[in-house]
């Protein structure tokens, strides 16, 4: 039931990604959220989904240029982690890493296979205009509709593969050989470099003085709060 | 010949699926034929008539998906008047491919690489700081900015045909475009400090001192081309391996 | 200098805006092609896209100054919507040591043209175009953004031979 969810949830979201809409809610930030709705877990789906936002900032689609398959790549991550995390008691930093490592890939997979799509695409072109020269423009319109399948198809069966992957590996790594490692830095460290893959997606002549001000400002005030919260306890 | 109000809300509904058959030879042609087709079935009664037309229409198209918007409203502008006799059947397909480049170059450069980014952004340090309303809350205002656009963009390129270029050029978007970025930037450096105090508060304060460290000289090795994907696992190890040898470090001292 | 003329059917657009202009540091870009230099609404929609600091000429082919451009201190990209453009160009005075590097980005699918990549298609006379300015000395490379991998003109001789013709 979980993974037919994540499959529905995956495959529309490869439509409105693309064929449809584009309302950002594809996007990580928003999939991950809704992934995590989903399985019973919200704040485990947005625990994965802000960082995730970050890191594919730049993943944008300009003109026939492709980006990786965020979209793809993030249901399959979000799934796996909330899943994993039902066993060890909600997604914690270790159970987000694990499953980042696992399911990541899937967003160039998934890029690939959009690849494949636009060649097949050709094929209804083609069809659209057979169906015109009989004499039935509704119809040969019409067609354009059936290009939404395949990337639905394709999303709804690879995120649930990657997103069952990092749910049966994940709780034995982290009860198993992964148990003496402090891997909740390795979540930290993935979520300090989205920020910086963030800035990178702003190209802007000032961005980057302005990133690394309000990196150091904001580094600055925490470490005063932290000091003086430190001080009175 | 006019498109009745209804038929271009049924275009502009229509125009929402541009992208769901992108094929690598016509792009966006069965998208862009798909959205006009109704208008076209009431501009052209005789079959013969709106076969031709769609397949005028069939041909090469791509824009972004938004500013595409544009683009069709006003080649409707110019179906009404081939439709009445007025323009020769060839104007609407060369207004398209006049405009479709440029008008898809404002698209990327604003909603693509400005304002969604800067949105994504802001609800990711939203997400962070107080959880999934602030989520809720960044897509809608995006939203209500997205299709105000893309709607109005719409009408004004079937009233205005060619007029549709001032009126965008009015927006100064380019202009919004850099300042949203450099806004956007300013939230991702804070997001950084703000995994300085998550990471502290979570996982011990050498966890947030490392997402720092990552966000600060992550961004020069991706500036410098690192790749982004394996960046991600170079940095998980580096952190991984960074805790491991404070924690051996703080043992044995 | 120009560090790069490039190929693409759509001229001015998001690739060349938001990728090659900001790599390859350019402060400005001329736009080749008759058509366009010819039409004022595609000059006034030219200039919409682009960024307050980056200007912006439509001329013709013949009137393109390619030692000139070349003897500028700072970097000009050149814009042509078709090969055969840029067949013109080099009769008209454009060599490699004015400009070596050259892309062909987006060139549409039409009639007896058959695909190289996934965004350009090219005849047997625009491969021969191709084929030969690589022989001249033209760096020759297909791709639409820098993050692409390029191919060259072996590869793109190899894949026309290999795609079934259309």
């Amino acid at each position: 039931m979980s993974y037919l969810l994540v499959a529905i949830l995956a495959g529309l979201a490869a439509i409105e990604r693309k064929g449809f809409l584009q309302a950002m809610l594809a996007r990580p930030v928003a999939l991950a959220t809704l992934i995590g709705l989903a399985l019973g877990d919200v704040g485990g789906g947005v625990l994965v989904g802000a960082p995730l936002e970050l890191f594919w900032l730049g993943a944008v689609n300009l003109g026939a240029a492709l980006p990786v398959h965020e979209a793809l790549g993030t249901a399959a991550i979000a799934g796996g982690a909330v899943l994993a995390g039902r066993a060890l008691g909600g997604v914690t930093p270790e159970v987000a890493v694990l499953s980042l490592l696992i399911a990541a890939p899937l967003a160039d997979a998934g890029r690939r296979a959009e690849r494949l799509t636009e060649v097949l695409n050709e094929k209804l072109a083609a069809r659209a205009e057979e169906r015109l020269s009989r004499g039935d423009p509704a119809g040969a319109a019409r067609v354009n509709l059936l290009g939404l399948f395949a990337p639905f198809a394709i999303s709804a069966v690879l995120a649930p593969i990657g997103a069952a992957l990092a749910a049966e590996a994940v709780p034995r790594l982290v009860l198993g050989p992964f148990a003496a490692l402090p891997l909740a830095t390795g979540w930290f460290a993935f979520s300090g470099l989205a920020c910086a893959s963030g800035a990178k997606a702003m190209r802007a002549p000032r961005a980057r003085v302005v990133y690394y001000a309000a990196l150091v400002a904001g580094a600055a005030a925490v470490v005063t709060v932290m000091w003086r919260v430190g001080v009175r306890a | 010949m006019t498109v009745p109000t209804r038929t271009l809300l049924r275009v502009f509904w229509r125009s929402l699926f541009l992208q769901a058959a992108w094929n690598r030879r016509g792009m966006q042609n069965l998208g862009f034929a798909y959205a006009i087709d109704p208008a076209l079935a009431a501009l052209y009664p005789e079959p013969e008539r709106r076969r031709e037309a769609l397949a005028r229409h069939l041909g090469f198209f791509n824009c972004h998906p938004y500013t595409a918007a544009a683009i069709l409203g006003g080649t409707i502008y110019h179906e009404e008047r081939v439709a009445r006799g007025e323009e020769p059947a060839g104007n609407p397909v060369l207004y398209k491919s006049t405009l479709q480049g440029p008008l898809a170059a404002i698209g990327d450069g604003f909603f693509w690489t400005a304002l969604r980014p800067f949105f994504g952004a802001l609800a990711a340090l939203g997400a962070l700081a107080v959880g999934w309303p602030a989520v809720v809350i960044t897509l809608a205002i995006y939203n209500l900015v997205h299709l105000a656009l893309r709607y109005g963009l719409f009408r004004d390129g079937y009233r205005k045909g060619d007029g549709i270029v001032a009126d965008v050029a009015r927006l100064a978007l380019p202009v919004f475009a850099d300042r949203l970025r450099v806004a956007g930037a300013f939230v991702c450096g804070l997001t950084a400090a703000l995994l300085l105090w998550r990471g502290a508060l979570q996982a011990g304060f050498l966890s947030g001192a490392v997402a720092l460290a990552a966000a600060a000289f992550g961004y020069l090795a991706l500036l410098g081309g690192a790749r982004l994907l394996p960046a991600a696992y170079v940095i998980v190890v580096a952190g991984v391996g960074a805790a491991l040898f404070a924690a051996r470090w703080h043992g044995s001292s | 200098m120009i560090p790069l003329v490039r190929i693409d059917n759509r001229l001015l657009h998001g690739q060349i805006l938001e990728t090659w202009a900001p790599r390859l540091g350019v402060r400005e870009v001329v736009v080749a092609d008759d058509a366009a230099a010819s039409s004022p609404l595609a000059k006034a929609a030219m200039t919409l896209a682009l960024p307050p600091d980056l200007p912006a000429r439509v001329v013709r082919v013949d009137e393109v100054d390619w030692a000139g451009l070349a003897a500028r201190k700072e970097p000009v990209l050149v814009l042509l919507r078709e090969v055969a453009s840029f067949a013109r160009a080099i009769a008209g005075g454009l060599t490699p040591a004015l400009a070596r590097r050259v892309n062909l980005g987006n060139v549409h699918y039409a009639q007896g043209r058959r695909p190289v990549t996934p965004s350009v298609f090219l005849s047997k006379e625009e491969l021969d175009v191709v084929v030969a300015a690589a022989a001249d000395g033209f760096e020759v490379e297909a791709r639409a953004v820098p993050s692409d991998d390029p191919a060259g003109p072996a590869a793109l001789l190899a894949r026309y031979n290999a795609a079934a013709g259309g």
